[in-house]
């Protein structure tokens, strides 16, 4: 698409990348979301990413990039605000909204997420959904906490340590 | 773009996480959940004594108040939570006959009689410190001399870093 700064005078004309997911699907998203990657954010500077190369994503599949880049769009104006001190109460509200909605998902869904943000350094993203995970797991047990996320039965020992844990920490648990 | 291609079905794998997305996720809760979710498992653990270690400031974790009086049943001190307003009945029973002197990052500087330092913290019992703080304790009184001690200031003070005994 439009090479960087091609100097058409096209102002509406935002600087594009193509990213390429483990499985070989292109996404073409505008620089200024992807870079909310810190990751990809210095090989876009380099000017990496632009007509026909794509950046290659090995870690990242196509479904969890597809919604990685949803986040990325939908944050990528506030985040060009420098955290938009001077959005508007709407604005914020609105993101809120989206943020709500975004990691009303599948558990399997959230830990790709979380594993993309990591690897691509996504601040905002891994922060949101820590915060969902954390709020699956507030207020249950060690034991609570494991069968919500699916570990795996605990063996006699991890039994012993968690029965322990309860002893020693008694008030957090009453 | 067709998405659902792979990925998706994986299982997670939450014991696994990197321990630094794991120290974000439990940067995210209270006190009393924190302290939970560190017995999970041992990843978790881990990453629960890194969180510690690291001392972040988060935003769900502010200062506790932590109070004690006479009239609390079965030594316990309680410990006041204001950003959720939880109250819990911690367990104490070294405190009774202890003077406060100070806090810091949930630890607890409290003098006994005679004026020994005791560092303590309540929550996780740590009475692990307490030879050291005894020492440090003796080696106070030595040069002080008094039943009562003041928390040093951070430089400088009644007792420098430099003339801690064993240096």
């Amino acid at each position: 698409m439009a090479a960087p700064e091609s100097g058409d005078g096209n102002n509406g004309a935002a600087r594009m990348v193509t990213l390429i997911s483990s499985d070989n699907t292109r996404f073409e998203v505008e620089a200024a979301a992807a870079s909310l990657s810190q990751t990809l954010q210095l090989t876009i500077l380099d000017g990496g990413g632009g007509g026909g190369d794509g950046i290659p994503l090995p870690n990242v599949d196509s479904a969890t990039l597809s919604k990685v880049l949803e986040y990325c769009i939908k944050h990528a104006p506030a985040a060009a605000n420098g955290g938009a001190p001077n959005a508007t109460a709407v604005d914020r509200a609105e993101l809120e909204r989206f943020d709500n909605e975004f990691v009303n998902i599948d558990q399997s869904v959230l830990y790709s997420l979380i594993m993309a943000a990591h690897n691509l350094e996504i601040e905002g993203l891994q922060s949101l959904v820590a915060k969902k995970v954390a709020d699956m797991i507030k207020g249950k047990s060690p034991m609570e906490i494991r069968r919500t996320l699916g570990f795996p039965d605990p063996t006699p020992e991890e039994q012993a340590e968690m029965n322990a844990h309860m002893l020693e920490y008694g008030w957090a648990y009453e | 773009m067709a998405p659902a291609v792979a990925g998706a079905d994986i299982s997670p794998d939450w014991t696994h996480l990197p321990k630094d997305v794991l120290v974000t996720v439990l940067s995210e809760l209270h006190i009393r959940d924190l302290i939970r979710a560190g017995a999970a498992c041992a990843p978790w653990r881990s990453a629960y004594t890194a969180f510690r270690l690291l001392r972040l400031p988060s935003p769900r974790q502010p200062p506790c108040l932590l109070y004690y009086s006479g009239d609390t049943p079965n030594c316990a001190a309680a410990l006041y939570c204001p950003s959720t307003g939880a109250n819990f009945r911690i367990p104490f029973p070294q405190l009774g006959g202890l003077s406060p002197i100070g806090s810091a990052h949930g630890w607890l500087v409290v003098a006994d009689e005679v004026g020994n330092l005791h560092l303590t913290n309540p929550l996780t019992s740590a009475a692990a410190h307490h030879n050291a703080a005894r020492h440090r304790g003796r080696h106070h009184l030595r040069r002080g001399r008094q039943p009562r001690v003041q928390l040093p200031p951070k430089t400088g003070g009644p007792h420098p870093a430099g003339a801690h005994p064993g240096e």
